[in-house]
């Protein structure tokens, strides 16, 4: 008796076609089918499809390399940018082998300059870039070398193409009008709070108020730029929240509220004979 | 004349649609699970292969869990999958662009906040804690432990008496709208061809299915629904998935469940469970980086906007204690007497609060271990099972809507394998229990 309640697992996989089979009593041809003759040549094709008898069904996908994608603007524009999003997913990674190698530092500086960044490391005063397609970096791994500065303005860096930041002791990160950094990536920041300490995101279109929020992660932060990000409305609110937490931050690109919680004066400005000024620190700031 | 003429007006102009007569997939329960569900489907299949008909009862969604969810997504459970789940679930935000997003209109937003969630420990449950983490760092999870001293550092807010550890996400958790989630699944949908109805199942029809299978065992031939007119519809289908969230035992005995002999006397053990949530303000609170921390009583909050608003709740300690789901009422002694007293005794700075407002929802709870219950019934052979997740609805929607539409679609290999939660486990009378329970 229980065995039939054993895991219904591989009958579930053709179970369903076969209910079709049986219900309909046939399985529908996919319409963009080619037929040559007694042979059918399909675009996807399932191997646990039973064999109904009456035509042979032949697996060319891979070898036609068919497309399947509809044939109108929209449909082909959002197939073309997928391809260009796999496409950068793929050139952006850096395989566990050649990190091993090469060393953590050496590899993320490959990302960088691959994806037409530029990067400085530390005790070296000039930048090194992609020179038209050939990338000035050693292919072997030089000990205490260390990456300090990437600047990725304009690149098409992903959420992926982040995990170089791994295992790294980056003190300087420029993603500068990136159009592909959104909160997310943000967040992924993370991996470099400890060395992290100067940040700018300027013009990532992406980047949303919460975003931003998710930027106390990096606590030795000293300097953040916060320029043109029109999705972010409360971008000085959020400033002013992270500077409670972290005094030392200098945050450029914004106009900072003045002092929410500033203490109001006992007596009225008339009677002290005296405005109280802005740049007096209010007590009630609270504790960090 | 006036009454005549708005008469024969909103008779031209009723787009009332009848309900289809029949159609290939029907999915009970129009919430995050049943839209996940026929998002994956139709996302997946060639050629609008199969016809997807969504019936929900309650279009705008103002009883539905998935809009009063507290919207939290976290990757510490102590069951595999669980973590696995809710990692798929965050790649799916993270890339929500490419799966609900339409051509040059910026992405759906669900206001995802990364702070991560913070579980709390005390000296005995510390070291189990740390072997946790360690299997969700091994799964992928980024998530890392931290000790009182340097949870005090960098939650200056936190009152440490009797913590001894805790395990902080670092990255992929948070909290999020899942109304928009909601919506832009719901969107996508109606773009890719499924249909919405706004109907309640009462009824199916079941027939013996062909002679060759083992045993009695069963299809369900028909869904019987009845709109909001109250008129009655037959629809003829060929797969039924339950995603009736809270009531998806109801369901379950309309398909037979329960009520025969043999495997089919096992009832679906799904019951709906009222929690709430309250909303309220403090005055310098924890700041921005606050996690949503779970105390070691059980008791959560997390900061809601920007503007000083925190949101908190937990679950009731014994069966006793829960409360009744006739209504949707909510029930403030349980926050003076239970809620606030340890908020306040772990944040001192929430001893000053004041209580703006509160709802409650419905978990749906699977009574037998509060895990998900997924996959086709062993009699039942085209009902498909996605519910029971008791609480973790929002986290793991994405992720079993994904494998339902692996199971109807034959995949090869599945992304999850959720072999382990199928309906058999309650047969055998075993358990798969989750320690992170919230």
């Amino acid at each position: 008796m229980m065995s039939c309640f054993k895991s219904l697992r591989p009958a579930n996989r053709i179970w369903s076609r076969l209910f079709l089979c049986q219900t309909r009593g046939y399985v529908e041809r996919d319409p963009r089918a080619i037929k040559m003759g007694d042979l059918v040549f399909e675009p996807e094709y399932n191997r646990h499809m039973p064999d109904d008898g009456k035509t042979p069904f032949v697996n060319l996908n891979k070898m036609l390399n068919v497309v399947e994608a509809d044939f109108d603007k929209e449909s082909l524009k959002q197939f073309m940018q997928r391809k260009i999003d796999v496409n950068d997913i793929a050139e952006q990674r850096v395989d566990a082998k050649t990190k091993e190698k090469i060393g953590k530092d050496l590899a993320a500086a490959y990302v960088v300059v691959k994806s037409g960044g530029r990067i400085q490391f530390a005790g070296m005063d000039r930048w090194i870039e992609k020179k038209g397609s050939h990338i000035p970096l050693p292919n072997h791994n030089i000990p205490n070398l260390k990456l300090q500065v990437a600047d990725l303005t304009g690149s098409s860096i992903r959420y992926e193409g982040l995990a170089f930041l791994e295992g790294t002791s980056i003190k300087m990160l420029i993603l500068r009008d990136c159009q592909y950094i959104d909160d997310f990536c943000l967040s992924r920041l993370y991996k470099i709070s400890n060395t992290l300490e100067f940040l700018d995101i300027s013009g990532c279109t992406l980047v949303t108020d919460n975003g931003l929020a998710a930027l106390c992660k990096l606590r030795n932060l000293k300097g953040l730029r916060i320029n043109d990000l029109p999705n972010a409305g409360n971008k000085a609110l959020i400033a002013a929240y992270l500077l409670d937490e972290n005094p030392e931050l200098n945050v450029l690109g914004v106009d900072l509220p003045l002092d929410h919680d500033k203490e109001m004066p006992e007596t009225s400005p008339e009677e002290s004979g005296q405005y109280s000024d802005s740049s007096t620190n209010s007590s009630n700031k609270p504790p960090t | 004349m006036g009454k005549f003429f708005k008469e024969s007006i909103s008779k031209m102009f009723s787009l009332k649609e009848e309900i289809p007569r029949s159609t290939d997939l029907v999915i009970v329960g129009g919430g995050l699970v049943g839209s996940a569900v026929a998002f994956f489907v139709a996302h997946k299949q060639t050629n609008r292969e199969r016809e997807i008909m969504v019936i929900e009862r309650d279009p705008m969604y103002t009883t539905a869990s998935s809009s009063l969810s507290a919207g939290g997504i976290r990757h510490q459970f102590s069951v595999t999958e669980n973590v696995q789940m809710s990692m798929f679930t965050t790649k799916f935000l993270r890339n929500i662009k490419f799966f609900l997003g339409l051509i040059d209109q910026p992405p759906p937003d669900v206001q995802f906040n990364h702070q991560g969630y913070l579980f709390l420990a005390t000296p005995e449950k510390a070291e189990k804690l740390e072997e946790l983490v360690k299997m969700q760092k091994y799964l992928g999870a980024e998530v890392e432990m931290f000790s009182a001293e340097m949870l005090k550092q960098r939650f200056p807010w936190l009152n440490i008496d009797g913590i001894e550890a805790g395990s902080l996400g670092l990255n992929g958790e948070g909290w999020f709208d899942p109304h928009s989630l909601l919506a832009a699944l719901k969107q996508r949908n109606i773009g890719l061809g499924v249909r919405y109805i706004d109907a309640e199942v009462i009824g199916f029809t079941k027939k013996l299915s062909a002679p060759e299978t083992i045993g009695n065992q069963y299809v369900l031939a028909s869904v019987i629904s009845r709109d909001t007119d109250g008129d009655m519809f037959e629809t003829n289908c060929h797969q039924v998935v339950n995603c009736a969230g809270p009531w998806a035992g109801q369901i379950g005995e309309l398909a037979g469940m329960g009520t025969e002999t043999g495997a089919l006397s096992i009832p679906l053990p799904v019951v709906p469970r009222k929690r709430f949530i309250y909303a309220y303000h403090c005055h310098n609170g924890p700041g921005i980086s606050t996690p949503l921390t779970v105390d070691i009583t059980g008791t959560y909050f997390r900061r809601e906007g920007l503007g000083g608003m925190y949101i908190c709740g937990a679950s009731p300690e014994s069966e006793e204690e829960e409360p009744s789901i006739e209504n949707l009422d909510v029930d403030y002694e349980f926050f003076n007497e239970k809620i606030w007293p340890r908020l306040a005794h772990r944040i001192p700075a929430f001893e000053n609060i004041k209580l703006k407002s509160a709802w409650a929802g419905y978990y749906d709870y699977n009574v037998w271990d509060q895990n998900l219950i997924i996959g086709p019934h062993p009699v039942i052979t085209n009902f498909l099972l996605a519910n029971g997740m008791s609480g973790h609805g929002l986290q793991q929607s994405i992720c079993v809507g994904n494998a339902i539409s692996e199971m109807i679609l034959n995949a090869d290999t599945y992304t999850v394998d959720l072999s382990r939660f199928n309906f058999d486990r309650i047969i055998r009378r075993e358990k798969i229990l989750e320690d992170f329970i919230v």
